[in-house]
């Protein structure tokens, strides 16, 4: 019998703390008790470069969390969700797992010791992205100019950037108040945290844009998963395809009851047309390819995967 | 008695001596390195305040704001422990007598040295481990700072903090005194 | 393993070590002696997590203003001011003190700013008038619990986002809370003065008033800019901090006291201070990972929580239970750790999230002002050069005003929450 240690960011009664909760669950159900997971919610256990540096360590034995912390690995791991690259999800999904991914992966987990755990987009997060707005955005003209809040990250600031906002970096935590006072007008949240963070308070107009696709990856420690029995990573892995189906459910339910919930006191919701939006970022791609500063093959894969496979 | 004022007699105590008004002296320059992040981070919070309302701040300030931060915590360890500026309770010490302090010297010495043997023991793990950089504080050369720069000032401070037990316990083993300085709770 | 913690931790505080080594060694033994005996890089790799925390950022700054108006003379304008208005009242300095924490409780988010940056200015003034270091030392780590209770308030921040709760909500709910406490100081202080020699001075002449509203005018002005900017402007607790310390500089060249020697003088003074207390709470940090990965609250938790269903009874335990904790852990670790395992039981029991969250607040902050953790002590018996001893066993009476506040809030919740509803309307 074995104990794993997981690390989330997120608090047990988020719905994605609910999702984690559904997996422990699931997999001392497929592993006949043979894996018990223990989860360790709200960043008890540090943010994500300390808890990566610990799975790399089998200190902790599963970090959920976006796959974008692996690019201290593989560079090209920062690339998973660019934004306005994908025409929906399915065009995600299969970029995501397409060879050139699963590359970028292997390479990562060469240098760490640290994997994604199945399809890495099977846990939904979000499960889509919206912009909330005190002003409305009813086309892609109306974010020319808007003072839109931003985290330190160089990419998506110079998204932002090409796409005509005027971008102002501020934590997390101070958006709210930092609407309220009238530093910034609009920030980018996924559906599932606007109504926590109570965003709609002070920035009534939400609007689906589909910013970028998210999912949660599963990172695991090989050699901890390695040194399981066989029949327990069957178990383990049918767990995370069933956590998966479970996150879908959840969090579509999710974002419905909170989208009517926040219209009903007074909030407006949107779905934004984003194709000039994805034409606008095409020649921002472009220009990073020939500067080289996008991951090798990174435009092609995105091609290939435009189609269903064959 | 600070190292500046001691009078060394024999000529292993002029040794020590001389080595312990180098580390004064470090220690006063770690003080001032401590000094120059906490300048840092108020020249550039003030300059974002007042370039915010001309749309002119720029992102990297606020990251470069915190890894001042963590560099004025991280220096400014050496400089309170040599500088005598950390916070100690000695009424049960002096309540003992000389055998009292002598005791809680050698005691806080070989406190000293677990901690930071300990912070050095683990030195090849972390700059092993130690990846990726600082989001957003860019260097002029356009990439990040790496990660393990946020840790070498804590790493070199426990070098010296090392150094400085180690001194302290060959001072005591040549009968010289140990550092005070009038700094300490008193009243 | 707590024991070995807090065992190792004290004898080491008691026999002289530093208390930045005393804290490492025992953060150090009690690795050595877990399961993580083998992980051990975790503990340099807690300490840069511990600094690397945006909303500490306001400390140093807090801590400067009031290193700057101390050696640019307006703490002695600030005071000779205060003291003509109130210094004629029995205990008149111990009631500036307790006031001006409430006051500066609009401008700090953080209890430790309170007491080491206007800790450093009362004790000052207080000594200077006559009374003892170690109660003056005392009432402010006292008073300084207000802080954090009167927005804004970073530990409100962090239980907002942890218990899903609206920052405004909170900060709303804290302000009631804030001036009880210190008014049931001010009270406690009225009492003691009964039967107990203070020092007292005549009552200032209508001129005496206004010739020291004259000079102290500037720099009482300060904290209505700081406010001001922060509820209506647009700064963040960091960089209002910022503001005060610009505005302190400008204050001091106006004076003509603020000098190059006294401004690396207040530089360094800052910069030594922020370390003591980053380092502090740096180890905390790691202290805190273990105890976490130990799940060594959780433990604890089940186990007072095996005790009872009544509601008052578990309010009970629960108070005693994060005062515990909060002795032993820093505010935001203990929070980390403690907020998200104990929702699911306040909801249980039918507890507004809000008055849970004072409560705890206030709980927590207690901790700040008794040993073994009490940084509280540490800070002033620094700035205010008294022994921490000294400071532990005058500060304890101090604690029954604070004890009767929290249990008055445990168990009249309107006070906390009928002005959030008032305003924002029932959850
Ligand atoms: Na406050
Ligand atoms: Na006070």
């Amino acid at each position: 019998e074995t104990t794993w240690r997981m690390a989330t960011k997120m608090p047990v009664d988020s719905p994605e703390g609910q999702v984690f909760e559904k997996f422990a669950e699931l997999t001392a159900e497929h592993t006949n008790g043979e894996l018990t997971i223990e989860i360790y919610p709200n960043e008890q256990l540090g943010k994500e470069d300390a808890v990566l540096e610990q799975l790399q360590a089998n200190v902790v034995q599963i970090y959920a969390e976006g796959f974008g912390y692996m690019k201290k690995w593989e560079p090209a791991l920062a690339w998973v969700a660019a934004a306005f690259a994908f025409d929906d999800y399915d065009h995600w999904q299969r970029f995501m797992t397409s060879e050139t991914v699963t590359g970028w992966f292997d390479n990562a987990a060469e240098q760490s010791g640290v994997r994604p755990l199945g399809d890495p987009t099977r846990i939904l997060r979000g499960p889509f992205r919206v912009m909330v707005s005190n002003v409305p955005i009813e086309s892609a003209a109306d974010i020319e100019g808007l003072k839109l809040r931003m985290h330190e990250n160089k990419v998506a600031i110079e998204t932002w950037d090409t796409l005509g906002a005027e971008v102002i970096t501020l934590p997390w935590t101070e958006v709210y108040q930092g609407i309220s006072k009238g530093i910034v007008q609009a920030v980018n949240s996924p559906i599932a945290l606007v109504e926590s963070m109570r965003f709609n308070e002070v920035a009534p107009y939400i609007t689906r844009h589909d910013e970028y696709w998210q999912s949660i990856g599963f990172m695991v420690n090989e050699q901890a998963h390695a040194s399981l029995s066989e029949e327990t990573r069957a178990g383990l892995v049918k767990a995370y395809e069933e956590a998966g189906d479970y996150s879908q459910e959840v969090m579509s339910a999710v974002a419905e009851k909170s989208i009517a919930q926040m219209e009903e006191a007074g909030a407006t919701y949107t779905v934004l047309d984003t194709a000039p939006l994805v034409e606008k970022m095409q020649s921002y791609y472009e220009r990073k390819a020939e500067t080289g500063e996008l991951p090798e093959g990174f435009l092609e894969a995105v091609e290939e995967a435009r189609a269903p496979s064959q | 008695m600070t190292p500046l004022e001691y009078m060394p007699r024999t000529p292993l105590q002029r040794i020590l001596n001389r080595l312990d008004r180098l580390n004064w002296g470090l220690g006063g320059m770690f003080l001032w390195l401590s000094n120059a992040c906490l300048l840092a981070m108020l020249g550039l919070t003030a300059a974002t305040i007042l370039l915010r309302p001309l749309n002119l701040a720029a992102y990297w300030m606020w990251p470069w704001t915190m890894v001042f931060f963590i560099w004025l915590s991280f220096f400014g360890f050496f400089a309170l422990y040599a500088r005598l500026k950390d916070v100690r309770v000695d009424f049960l010490a002096n309540a003992l007598g000389a055998t009292g302090m002598v005791a809680t010297r050698i005691l806080t010495d070989v406190a000293t040295l677990v901690v930071t043997g300990v912070l050095i023991w683990q030195l090849p793990v972390v700059i092993e481990t130690s990846r990726g950089v600082f989001d957003g504080a860019i260097l002029p050369a356009g990439i990040e700072l790496p990660r393990l720069a946020l840790s070498v000032p804590l790493f070199v401070s426990a070098i010296l903090i090392t150094f400085t037990a180690v001194l302290d316990l060959a001072k005591l083993g040549a009968g010289m005194p140990e550092n005070v300085t009038n700094h300490h709770p008193e009243i | 393993m707590a024991w070995i913690l807090i065992g190792t931790f004290i004898v080491l505080i008691l026999f002289r070590v530093p208390i930045s080594i005393a804290i490492g060694t025992a953060t150090v033994l009690t690795f050595l002696t877990s399961d993580f005996s083998n992980a051990l890089q975790i503990i340099p790799q807690q300490m840069l997590e511990g600094v690397n925390k945006a909303s500490l950022t306001a400390v140093p700054f807090f801590i400067m203003a009031g290193n700057l108006m101390n050696v640019t003379g307006v703490t002695e304008r600030i005071f000779a001011f205060a003291n003509a208005l109130v210094g004629h009242l029995r205990a008149g300095l111990a009631q500036v003190n307790v006031l001006s924490s409430m006051i500066f409780a609009g401008i700090s988010g953080a209890a430790v700013a309170d007491c080491a940056g206007l800790g450093a200015i009362e004790i000052k003034a207080m000594r200077e008038n006559g009374y003892k270091s170690d109660f003056a030392a005392a009432i402010t780590v006292a008073s300084s619990v207000i802080g954090p209770l009167i927005p804004p308030s970073i530990g409100l921040v962090i239980y907002a986002f942890l218990a899903q709760q609206s920052i405004e909500r909170m900060f709303l709910a804290g302000l009631v809370p804030g001036i009880l406490v210190g008014l049931s100081l001010m009270v406690y202080v009225r009492l003691r003065a009964g039967f107990e020699d203070f020092p007292t001075q005549p009552r200032a002449t209508v001129k005496e008033v206004a010739d020291t509203a004259r000079h102290g005018f500037a720099a009482l002005l300060a904290p209505a800019i700081i406010l001001g900017s922060i509820m209506f402007g647009f700064v963040t607790a960091t960089e209002a901090g910022v503001l005060a310390c610009l505005y302190c500089i400008m204050l001091g060249l106006w004076y003509r006291e603020l000098t190059i020697k006294s401004f690396s003088k207040a530089l360094s003074d800052t910069a030594m201070m922020t370390s003591v207390i980053m380092i502090i709470i740096a180890f905390s940090i790691a202290m805190g990972w273990l105890l976490a990965i130990d799940q060594t609250p959780q433990k604890l938790a089940d186990w007072t929580f095996s005790l009872t269903e009544n509601r008052n009874i578990f309010l009970a335990l629960l108070l005693v239970f994060v005062i515990l904790i909060g002795c032993v852990v820093e505010g935001v670790p203990a929070k980390l750790i403690l907020v998200p395992t104990l929702l699911p039981l306040i909801d249980a029991y039918g507890i507004d999230r809000v008055h849970f969250g004072i409560i705890m607040q206030l709980g927590l902050l207690i901790g700040i002002a008794t040993p073994p953790m009490g940084i509280g002590l540490y800070i002033v018996s620094e700035v205010g050069r008294v022994r921490f001893e000294k400071v532990t066993l005058a500060v304890l009476p101090m604690l029954l005003p604070l004890f009767a506040t929290l249990i008055l809030l445990t168990y009249v919740p309107q006070i906390v929450t009928f002005l959030p509803d008032l305003v924002l309307g029932k959850q």
